[in-house]
């Protein structure tokens, strides 16, 4: 198969909290599984003997003390809107 | 017959200086949007730098619950996009949980059962989202404070278990210091699986949110159990979603759909490198460990201390340091448990204060511990000089001094009290002597209230019965 069906690409751009319209979703069909094939290739090579590499480097145990700095930065200023000492977005939770 | 099989996960905030991973201040209830930095809002170019006491608690915790450490350990990155955390993916752990296999000892109606801990894992915090018609407000104050998830096997048959497996961990986790375990003001959160079969192989689960509550987590079992087994006994297939406990209406409310399993697209948090655990880390971590609350009960029943006393001492952890810090002096630990949990216990209840907040110091409990083992006073008269000290402060024997408290021992000024009483209660004597024992007690009640209760009750009971016999052998 050389494209994802509509339902996948639909619950990815779900997931993506994107609206996609009909030209997208034939659009994405095609490219998204492009993609998926591109990561099955990395998929295919034996990695059984390596280690799981997290980082590029080779750093362990690396953490700081539990001191806690104040640095009292105003981000409302950077908010869209505010509300009190709050932040205020569009109600995204519906029952 | 329906066989429910209830899983528990629950979420503590964990008692650190700063963040998981950001050195912003861990704290509740200040000015919103105040204990926050660039990292705990996910900004751009951010890097966390990793909190060595969330790995030290996070060890701790896997030790008080028996589970194995995982040895060597990396954080995952969970990844959806919600307002709650704007980075757009959580730091947890899903490969290598810092613990595995634990359990929880709890018993009921002569039951002994473990309840088997699936993992326990460290994650950060969301921000805090409340929701007003049609608007959210956003408190990042929480987001990034330290974690520990902690996930049972459904293994759990019941409410009763439920709460006990519950009530048990908050205690473990208060009493190492883990957590604060504050159920509302959100430190202790506590999600629910149910599902119901048959057979033993388990039915479709149904997950329980938001549960602000013990109590409540026991009414939304019992609600859902109803619940599901009406649909399947209709021959509804129950379907595998997300439900809210709502207090309001005492009912479970299906939420919204959210992403499953591999949805989350979980990959290792490159920017936090491994952490490998020794046993010597381990070791050190030990060490920090109090005794836990069942190590508690086993040792004040070998001293002697009553179940009622026990458990209401349990309640309250500051009174336990204080006890075995009291026993640790030699004073006599079922009379110090006493006035522990009967006078001082109720009087911190009552007005919501904590032991070191009260006028009543420990060198005050000693003092009146020593004095009533050594029979100096009565328990009414410590009552007394409790009640005293919680008002004014002050030292025992000042006030003992000053309200003349000092308990009468003294047989020949006992004996002159206990014949004036006796003359002016002929009855209660010619009782006596036909054999109604019950003016004994009536009789002391005199003497008592007499001396305003200081007369040493052992000696004055002896003393009185003498009398009283002497009176009916002599007829007197």
């Amino acid at each position: 198969m050389n494209e994802l069906t509509k339902e996948e690409v639909l619950h990815v751009a779900d997931l993506a909290k994107i609206e996609v319209d009909e030209n997208d979703i034939i659009k994405y069909k095609v490219e998204l599984k492009q993609i998926m094939n591109q990561i099955d290739l990395i998929n295919k090579v034996n990695i059984d003997e390596e280690e799981i590499l997290i980082s590029p480097s080779n750093n362990k145990n690396i953490y700081r003390e539990d001191v806690f700095v104040n640095e009292d930065v105003d981000i409302l200023k950077n908010a869209p809107k505010s509300n009190g000492n709050y932040i205020e977005i569009k109600r995204f939770l519906n029952e | 017959m329906l066989k429910p099989t209830i899983g528990i996960e629950v979420h503590c905030e964990l008692k650190t200086n700063s963040k998981a991973f950001s050195p912003s201040k861990n704290t509740y209830g200040e000015v919103p949007n105040k204990m926050i930095n660039e990292i705990d809002l996910g900004y751009p170019g951010t890097l966390p730098t990793l909190n060595k006491a969330l790995l030290d608690l996070g060890i701790k915790t896997a030790l008080v619950l028996h589970c194995d450490i995982t040895k060597e350990i990396f954080f995952d990155r969970k990844n959806y996009f919600y307002p709650d955390i704007p980075k757009n993916f959580q730091i947890t752990q899903n490969n290598t949980p810092i613990g595995r296999n634990g359990y929880i000892e709890v018993q009921y109606d002569g039951i002994k059962k473990n309840i088997e801990i699936e993992e326990i894992h460290m994650e950060e915090d969301t921000c805090k989202s409340i929701h007003e018609n049609n608007h959210t407000l956003l408190n990042f104050n929480r987001a990034g404070i330290p974690l520990i998830e902690i996930v049972t096997k459904p293994v759990i048959s019941n409410e009763k278990e439920a709460v006990l497996y519950l009530e048990n961990l908050r205690e473990i986790l208060l009493y190492s210091n883990i957590s604060d375990v504050k159920i509302e003001e959100g430190s202790m959160r506590c999600d629910l699986n149910i599902s119901l079969s048959e057979t033993d192989e388990l039915g479709t689960k149904v997950e329980i949110k938001n549960i602000g509550s013990i109590s409540a987590v026991a009414q939304s079992i019992l609600y859902e159990i109803k619940r599901q087994t009406k649909l399947i006994e209709e021959g509804i297939k129950i379907s595998e979603e997300t439900r809210r406990w709502d207090d309001k209406t005492s009912t479970t409310i299906l939420m919204r759909k959210k992403e499953t399993g591999n949805d989350y697209r979980y990959f290792p948090e490159p920017d936090i490198p491994k952490i490998i655990i020794d046993d010597e880390w381990i070791k050190c971590i030990k060490k920090t460990i109090p005794m836990l609350p069942n190590e508690l009960k086993e040792k004040y029943k070998k001293l002697g201390i009553n179940d009622v006393t026990i458990k209401s001492l349990i309640q309250n952890m500051d009174l336990n340091i204080l006890l075995n810090e009291l026993i640790e002096e030699n004073v006599n630990p079922v009379l110090c448990a006493n006035i522990l949990t009967a006078d001082i216990l109720s009087y911190m209840n009552k007005r919501y204060m904590k032991f070191n907040e009260l006028n009543v110091t420990k060198e005050n409990i000693k003092d009146i511990v020593d004095k009533l083992d050594k029979n100096e006073i009565s328990s009414k008269i410590a009552k007394e000089i409790i009640s005293e000290l919680l008002e004014n402060k002050g030292n025992v024997q000042d006030i003992i001094n000053k309200k003349g408290l000092k308990q009468i021992s003294d047989s020949n000024d006992l004996l002159n009290i206990i014949n004036n009483v006796i003359n002016n209660n002929i009855k209660a004597v010619e009782d006596y002597k036909n054999g109604l024992d019950r003016s004994i007690k009536f009789l002391m009640g005199q003497v008592m209230k007499e001396t305003k209760g200081q007369a040493n009750p052992k000696i004055t009971n002896d003393l009185l019965i003498k009398e009283l016999e002497n009176r009916k052998n002599n007829n007197l």
